[in-house]
């Protein structure tokens, strides 16, 4: 199987999250069977009227000889593909809690909410097709749930959380063969 | 394809050396005509002018990626909307929607190969090409191989070698054929991935069929760049017979850095701009029976093999194939 993970980018730019998907392909590859790959899609938030721009940009790419996608980050898991799991580290804060908390770029005027609104709606409509959503944390998954109506299932990543191990709790996982 | 990888990665850490920050980026690209303009679209969308202090790009789409210090090393076009637009591989109908969207296309190239600060290419082929659809001037840059050092002379022995991908249209199937037709007992090695199940299987049918199996050996994997190295030190000649390439290819230089002739064919393309005939390598029509006697003549003349490598290594220097100059001018 052809597996793509597929998450953003800044260039020049490494923190926690692309390190987390350096090692998703490698512990992919290490599945009998499995060929992974890593896109990285460069992302510009500033300023948020750009936003809308990289919505598109996402949604008009298009991927072949792919047979499943492991997609991380807004926008990037976007990218149309029929057999899409979603992983994620996060949503996009700005346009949900951070907004919230007064700490976001998005302007509070109409272009904003526009702005706003068409992040969730493009959210709403890649989670109603995934195959399965994974998110990183009881954090991320309460904010899907409140801010987007989607249930997921905490996997924690393993290089952030070591010491994991499977729990007994149905909701949590940390097992690699759940991706 | 993996020529295109190679380009890249080499050039990466060539700047690396150099003393550069680099980073590379990689997007999909579906060869869908439907879709072609859409997706070149969203690379148009893409915004990295404050990110990085020079863009490099390499295929399309990603020359129309906007930069205002943008580099192009332009290795491949969509030729089927331009050469080869009267040809079976065009990608769409010739009609009035067709011709539309090739204008379309075209005119996107232009705009966007323009507003580079440096226009490079892989051959004169694809210059000229740039020339004449898009009335755009540029100049040649010729790809080097990544550690040139390790291809080095050997013996001089009884086989023609070709080391390259597996497909139709390297043509692996026409050197088997040139095999009825020797008369000398030269023989022939060609390693690689096949990218066709089933083009590999009709060169192994052709070898069976023809009693070919003593004096053709077929090794179908990967060769590593070691090992490739020492298959090459010891051939007597190299064969690259390509159909209509755009540059000549890794195997030319792989066969010149070790001081091997270049056998190849009057419609190979950019193969023609490194081998000249009977100088660095030998040039036939891309008939068996014209390969066979060039195999001969090569295994019967050991001395003209190594003379004919010889003037290859020197081509290389010729044409100024090496990573300074081409870091020196990628940086300019």
């Amino acid at each position: 199987m052809k597996v793509l993970v597929v998450t953003n980018m800044v260039p020049f730019a490494r923190g926690g999250a692309e390190e987390l998907a350096d090692r998703l392909v490698v512990n992919l590859e290490r599945f009998g069977g499995v060929s992974a790959e890593l896109l990285r899609i460069p992302f510009s938030w500033e300023p948020y009227q750009r936003i809308a721009e990289e919505v598109m940009l996402c949604r008009m790419l298009e991927l072949h000889r792919v047979d499943r996608v492991i997609a991380l980050k807004f926008p990037a898991y976007l990218i149309p593909h029929e057999d899409k799991t979603l992983w994620l580290l996060h949503q996009f804060r700005q346009a949900y809690d951070l907004y919230d908390a007064g700490q976001s770029n998005i302007a509070d005027s109409s272009e904003g909410d526009n702005t706003r609104r068409l992040v969730r709606n493009a959210d709403n409509a890649c989670f109603e097709k995934a195959r399965r959503i994974f998110v990183n944390s009881p954090t991320t998954q309460e904010r899907l749930r409140r801010y987007n109506g989607f249930d997921a299932l905490v996997l924690r990543p393993p290089l952030n959380d070591p010491d994991a191990l499977p729990t007994s709790d149905p909701t949590t996982t940390s097992s690699p063969a759940a991706v | 394809m993996e020529g295109a990888v190679f380009i890249v990665e080499w050039l990466a850490q060539k700047l690396i050396e150099h003393g550069q920050q680099v980073d590379t980026v990689w997007l999909p690209f579906a060869d869908n005509p439907d879709t072609t303009l859409r997706q070149m679209l969203a690379y148009r969308m893409i915004d990295l002018a404050g990110r990085a202090d020079k863009l490099v790009a390499f295929r399309p789409p990603a020359h129309v990626i906007r930069h205002p210090n943008k580099t192009l090393w332009l290795i491949h076009q969509f030729r089927g909307f331009y050469d080869l637009w009267d040809t079976s591989d065009r990608p769409v109908a010739d009609d009035a929607r067709g011709r539309a969207f090739r204008r379309r296309l075209i005119a996107a190239d232009t705009r966007a190969i323009g507003e580079a600060r440096n226009v490079f290419t892989n051959s004169r082929v694809v210059s000229a090409r740039l020339k004449q659809f898009n009335n755009i001037d540029s100049q040649v840059l010729y790809p080097p191989i990544y550690c040139p050092e390790r291809f080095r002379p050997g013996e001089y022995g009884d086989e023609i070698v070709c080391i390259s991908r597996i497909t139709e249209h390297k043509r692996q199937h026409l050197l088997i054929e040139a095999m009825r037709h020797v008369k000398s007992r030269v023989k022939l090695r060609l390693c690689g991935v096949s990218g066709s199940a089933s083009y590999y299987r009709r060169l192994i049918k052709s070898i069976v069929a023809h009693s070919l199996r003593g004096s053709i050996t077929l090794d179908h994997r990967w060769v590593a760049e070691e090992d490739k190295a020492n298959i090459i030190s010891q051939a007597l000649a190299i064969a690259y017979v390509p159909f209509d390439e755009d540059s000549y290819g890794y195997p030319c230089l792989e066969a010149a850095h070790a001081e091997k002739a270049v056998i190849t064919t009057v419609d190979s393309g950019g193969v023609l701009e490194f081998v000249q005939d009977r100088r660095s390598g030998m040039i036939c029509d891309p008939e068996p029976e014209a390969l066979a006697s060039c195999f001969d003549a090569l295994y019967n003349d050991r001395y003209t093999a190594k003379r004919l490598g010889i003037a290859a290594r020197q081509r290389v220097d010729e044409l100024q194939i090496s990573w300074a100059p081409v870091v020196e001018k990628i940086l300019a």
